[in-house]
């Protein structure tokens, strides 16, 4: 029914979960996490209560393997479920009953584990496996993303595509810093879930997070003339101040995360010159 | 930037949000809640602190109204929050900061709040109201949708459409191998997104619905024989199979022992397609997760 990554990325301390199914809504069923807790993708014949129960057992210290033992010994459905979890420290476990529908199976790898369910094979997640491990350096959402398109690419689903999710937890991570989840991204009902996912992994990237500061761009008097003209195109000034009408139109855009006054972001830039020639077109 | 609905259904006691932005992914930070304490929406300039402590607030017993002030209490931003509630005792409360962009506002009635900003006027929330009003009595999930799409089509958030999501949260905790939610649609980043909500709700229904036990054949007879026709089953053994077709649909939650449920002889029958057609026409079906 569904392939999935669990793991944690000690370059960035962050935890994450990336899942990819035929059926609807994955996201909201099979990844659970928080951060210094660990992350937990509960699936098959799902048990959902694994998934806030793992990550309560997480939180009180317990490690993965720990982890699977006490949820999976406890449930007399054990044989129809899957189970992947990441402890606080970075180690793997995982659980697949022996009544999982065929292809079935999972293995971890250091801090990462990798399951599925009713899959063409186990090539699967041996592809999932080795796109993870070749994009280090990459953002950990990106690693995860690569993994389930690799994973899809190997086969998949032996049923189909439906939906996929990609779920990350960093401390202090999220829009308006005041919260743990860093991306929480899902396509619940699509023919093509994945480069859909994609889509939102790089719409996710240029919506909150912060501009690498090596690429801002100083805004010069001929830069400003040019943001100035398309601005007022758009319907911001020129009553109102320069970096009035600027904040204005980042605001309706909603990247806020990427304003730096005096500066402007080339991506930003990029959105903005292509917004007035769509204007224009 | 963005409107949503706050709401109880008064049937089944399950709380739930709908909320439509052009911001992505709106579904990951608006709505909030817990099974048989609340639910509450943070919108325009929001703050997470106001979803995690307003679920703290509603665990303490408090009433929408003083959760609201607590939240808002010391917050320098406060007059660029906005915040819809509806408490464990059902009574809402709706917050609009005085300077939230215009339009901004909110209303509340029975069970229920709206709230929005940026929006194209106050006929936003009031279509949403209005809609919500009138569907007493429908499947909730159906009703927080079609109220989302009432403020869409009455103008919605004035700089354009971008992302949607309803979430509805149980009455009471889940036992054992269940979640608090028996509703969670999330529409990241589409050109009508609250008309792709939409369409995921039928959806909804059929795959993670209840059976009807009162309605449902006895798997002998003549039931058995359309059963087998339809499975083009090789042995008399029929409920292995039914079990297996039911796993590859998605249909397992839809299984009783020894019975078929109507619907799921509907999709055997006429298939996925033509089932999810007529739901989606028909006055909404009985059976919706529970």
């Amino acid at each position: 029914m569904t392939f999935s990554i669990v793991a944690f990325e000690p370059e960035s301390e962050s935890w994450g979960v990336a899942v990819a199914s035929k059926c609807l809504a994955v996201g909201f069923a099979v990844p659970w996490g928080g951060a210094r807790a660990g992350a937990v993708a509960t699936q098959a014949l799902a048990n959902l209560s694994y998934g806030p129960d793992g990550v309560a057992l997480l939180r009180s210290g317990r490690s993965a393997s720990e982890v699977v033992k006490t949820l999976v010994s406890a449930d007399k459905l054990a044989s129809h479920r899957q189970l992947g979890v990441v402890d606080a420290k970075g180690h793997a476990a995982n659980h697949t009953g022996s009544d999982c529908l065929p292809w079935a199976g999972g293995f971890t790898d250091g801090d990462v584990s990798l399951q599925g369910n009713i899959l063409t094979g186990e090539q699967v997640l041996k592809a999932m496996h080795k796109a993870y491990r070749a994009s280090t350096g990459e953002t950990l959402q990106r690693r995860l993303l690569h993994a389930i398109e690799a994973g899809d690419a190997a086969g998949g689903d032996r049923r189909g595509r439906q939906s996929a999710a990609v779920r990350v937890w960093r401390e202090g991570a999220a829009y308006g810093g005041g919260m743990d989840v860093a991306v929480d991204l899902r396509v619940d009902d699509s023919p093509a879930p994945i480069p859909e996912l994609a889509r939102l992994v790089e719409l996710h990237n240029l919506y909150f997070c912060r501009p690498d500061p090596e690429t801002l761009i100083e805004i010069d008097s001929e830069l400003r003339r040019e943001i100035t003209a398309a601005l007022s195109k758009l319907g911001y000034g020129p009553e109102k101040d320069f970096r009035d009408a600027l904040a204005r139109w980042i605001g309706t855009e909603n990247f806020e995360e990427r304003d730096v006054p005096g500066k402007i972001d080339p991506l930003v830039l990029d959105h903005l010159r292509n917004q007035v020639g769509a204007v224009h077109a | 930037m963005t409107y949503s609905i706050v709401a109880v259904d008064p049937a089944t006691g399950a709380r739930g949000v709908a909320v439509a932005s052009k911001a992505l992914c709106v579904g990951a930070h608006v709505p909030w809640g817990r099974a048989g304490l609340g639910a509450l929406a943070t919108q325009a300039w929001h703050d997470l602190r106001y979803g995690w402590e307003g679920l703290a607030l509603l665990e303490e017993g408090l009433s929408a109204a003083s959760i609201v002030q607590r939240l808002t209490y010391g917050d320098d931003d406060a007059p660029h929050r906005q915040i819809g509630i509806v408490d464990r005792n059902n009574r809402v409360a709706s917050y609009t900061g005085s300077r939230c962009m215009p339009w901004a506002g909110g209303m509340c009635g029975a069970g229920y709040a709206v709230q929005g900003n940026i929006l194209s006027g106050p006929q936003v929330v009031e279509a949403m109201a209005a809609k919500f009003e009138s569907m007493a009595g429908e499947p909730f999930v159906h009703r927080l949708v079609q109220s989302l799409l009432a403020g869409d089509e009455a103008g919605g958030d004035r700089r354009g459409r971008q992302s949607a999501a309803v979430k509805v949260w149980r009455a009471e905790p889940a036992h054992k191998t269940d979640v608090d939610t028996i509703g969670d649609l999330r529409v990241d980043d589409a050109v009508r997104p609250v008309h792709e909500l939409a369409r995921l709700v039928p959806r909804l229904w059929l795959d993670y619905g209840t059976p009807l036990p009162k309605t449902a054949l006895p798997l002998s007879g003549s039931t058995a024989k359309r059963v087998a026709t339809a499975l083009k089953a090789k042995s008399d053994d029929l409920e292995p199979e039914l079990i297996r077709w039911a796993s590859e649909l998605n249909l397992e939650s839809r299984l009783l022992p020894g019975r078929v449920d109507l619907t799921v002889l509907e999709v055997l029958e006429s298939g996925v397609e033509a089932t999810l057609d007529r739901a989606a026409a028909a006055t909404p079906p009985e059976g919706w997760p529970a």
